[in-house]
């Protein structure tokens, strides 16, 4: 036990000093390159967040109304949050049932099959003429990508369980609801955390990047803007900030399945 | 009695199994919904054909449409110098703009497995380089990748040289955090026994554990080919003038659903088949341990 926390303190210290010297060399190199318009330093780009944290009034005046870093935050991460419980919660329910019930299966393989290998971000044109510029086609795209891929994972865990375990929970007398909640759950639990993490993530980019395409609110739509104006320092610190909140939704989510994961060992 | 494989219609089994006709009925159901849609939205709604156009106004003006993303430069005029929509120029656009679109897919694909296994096997020789290289790509994982594609353009230009660069980055890292996780994971005698016989640490990477962790890398190089393809959409949606994603992008600018929904379908059906291959190819390399 103790070896193991030695262990895992000995991989935080090392991934800490990764990014320390990430960070230095970054600094070196854009030290180097010498032109902060092509590649800002970090404490260039740590004095855009602070300058632009709470508004540019450069960006009011070109009709942007929020350009505060809190509004956006707050818009695109509400929306991906609400977008990923969703998907993910109907993904859930659609990969374990469809692994046990052919009919189920039969529904939803077409759409896991097809969008399981093709990006969704595909999709997003057709979703930003169907239902505006607005948060609905952002919410609506994100969780169907969080409900494909959730999906796809939680069916194909509930299928990898040993047949064995179920068995023996039969002859236990357990009927086919019991054996779903003492048996195919808690088996099939870690993989989908696993994948609700990734998904969390990675829905948070497609809804960053399909605000690109079209939105009157958001960090795609400030990253846009910035970009449009060349300032490489600026898309930088957005992107960064939204992957540091990501970050700590991450370790919310591994903080809050930790206990139900305890078995694992 | 549980029953191991679904056979009864509404029945619980343990198990459910994929059927190519459930496939083929899904692809059928969905051509269906979208013709009823298209009727019901056409009817009620004055731009309702615009927005979910029939399937025959997708299968007429919406292929002879795509004649305006020919660029020329093999041997027919372009709409521009004239030429009016035809199914072959449209054949020609659709050839031109997937070419494009698969030369960076594949390049930068192909790019971030050569940097990304070689980096990764000498990132999984030294135990503390593969923990700060965690903690830096623990940071990386959460960036929005896909929205990061305008520095792309901003550093290298509207150009192809962006648009595989940025390929390259979003798939290198799932390639070298897959290849030190592998190569941790391999049993420690697996490598020992080799460094007895007096095999250099080179031969014994190449020879070895290259081999050894190619089955577990087999998901991963997917999940790479994957990423590779979703950045390829979101380079090409963004700036670049050319490919389907930047077909796509003009259907969107102008509302054109009935070549956006051709474009859409073009782009998953090569996508589609990229990842296929890469499935295809990795289980013959990975054939031995099955």
């Amino acid at each position: 036990m103790s070896q193991s926390v030695t262990e895992v303190a000995r991989a935080g210290r090392w991934g800490a000093i990764g990014v320390l010297v990430f960070w230095c060399a970054w600094e070196a190199v854009a030290f180097f390159t010498g032109k902060d318009a092509v590649l800002p330093g970090p404490r260039v780009v740590l004095w855009e967040f602070q300058h632009g944290f709470f508004g540019d009034r450069g960006l009011e005046y070109l009709g942007i109304r929020h350009s505060d870093y809190p509004v956006n935050l707050a818009w695109t991460l509400g929306t991906a949050a609400v977008a990923w419980l969703i998907g993910s919660a109907l993904g859930i329910v659609a990969g374990l049932k469809a692994a046990r019930r052919q009919w189920l299966r039969d529904v939803t393989e077409p759409v896991l099959f097809v969008f399981g290998a093709v990006p969704v971000l595909v999709a997003a044109p057709l979703f930003l003429v169907w239902f505006g510029a607005g948060p609905l086609s952002k919410l609506l795209l994100v969780a169907f990508y969080c409900f494909v891929v959730v999906g796809v994972v939680a069916q194909s865990a509930a299928l990898n369980i040993p047949p064995t375990a179920e068995e023996y929970a039969a002859t236990l007398g357990l009927d086919s609801k019991a054996r779903f909640r003492a048996v195919v759950l808690p088996a099939a639990f870690p993989p989908i955390v696993a994948v609700l993490r990734l998904a969390l993530a990675t829905g948070i980019s497609l809804e960053v990047s399909a605000e690109l395409l079209g939105s009157r609110v958001g960090i795609g739509r400030l990253i846009a803007v910035r970009a449009q104006q060349g300032n490489v320092a600026a898309v930088l610190a957005l992107a960064i900030t939204v992957g540091l909140v990501a970050l700590v939704l991450d370790l919310v989510i591994r903080a809050a399945t930790r206990p139900a994961l305890r078995w694992q060992g | 009695m549980i029953e191991d494989v679904g056979t009864r219609r509404f029945g619980v089994a343990l198990r459910t199994r994929p059927r190519n006709r459930a496939l083929l009925a899904g692809v059928l159901a969905g051509l269906v919904l979208w013709q009823l849609l298209s009727l019901l939205v056409g009817a009620t709604t004055s731009q309702g054909q615009n927005v979910v156009p029939p399937l025959q106004q997708v299968l007429t003006t919406g292929i002879t449409g795509l004649s305006h993303f020919y660029k020329g430069g093999w041997g027919p005029e372009t709409t521009l110098q004239g030429a009016e929509d035809s199914v072959p120029l449209a054949a020609l656009a659709v050839l031109q703009n997937s070419l494009a679109t698969l030369v960076r897919a594949w390049a930068g694909y192909l790019l971030a497995v050569a940097l990304g296994l070689p980096i990764g096997l000498a990132v999984a020789a030294v135990r503390p380089l593969r923990q700060a290289v965690s903690g830096i790509a623990g940071l990386l994982r959460m960036l929005p990748v896909l929205a990061m594609s305008p520095l792309f353009a901003l550093w290298f230009g509207a150009t192809t040289t962006a648009s595989i660069a940025f390929v390259t980055f979003g798939a290198f890292w799932v390639v070298l955090l897959a290849t030190a996780n592998a190569v941790n994971s391999l049993p420690a005698p697996l490598t020992e026994y080799p460094r007895t016989l007096g095999l250099t640490p080179l031969q014994i990477s190449i020879r070895i554990v290259l081999p050894a962790i190619l089955p577990a890398l087999r998901g991963a190089l997917m999940l790479a080919a994957g990423t590779a393809w979703a950045c390829v959409l979101a380079s090409e949606l963004y700036g670049i003038q050319s490919g389907l994603g930047w077909a796509l992008n003009q259907t969107l600018l102008y509302t054109l659903v009935d070549q956006m929904v051709v474009v859409a379908g073009v782009f998953a059906g090569l996508s589609l088949a990229s990842l296929r291959l890469v499935n295809c190819v990795t289980g013959r390399l990975t054939g031995w341990s099955e």
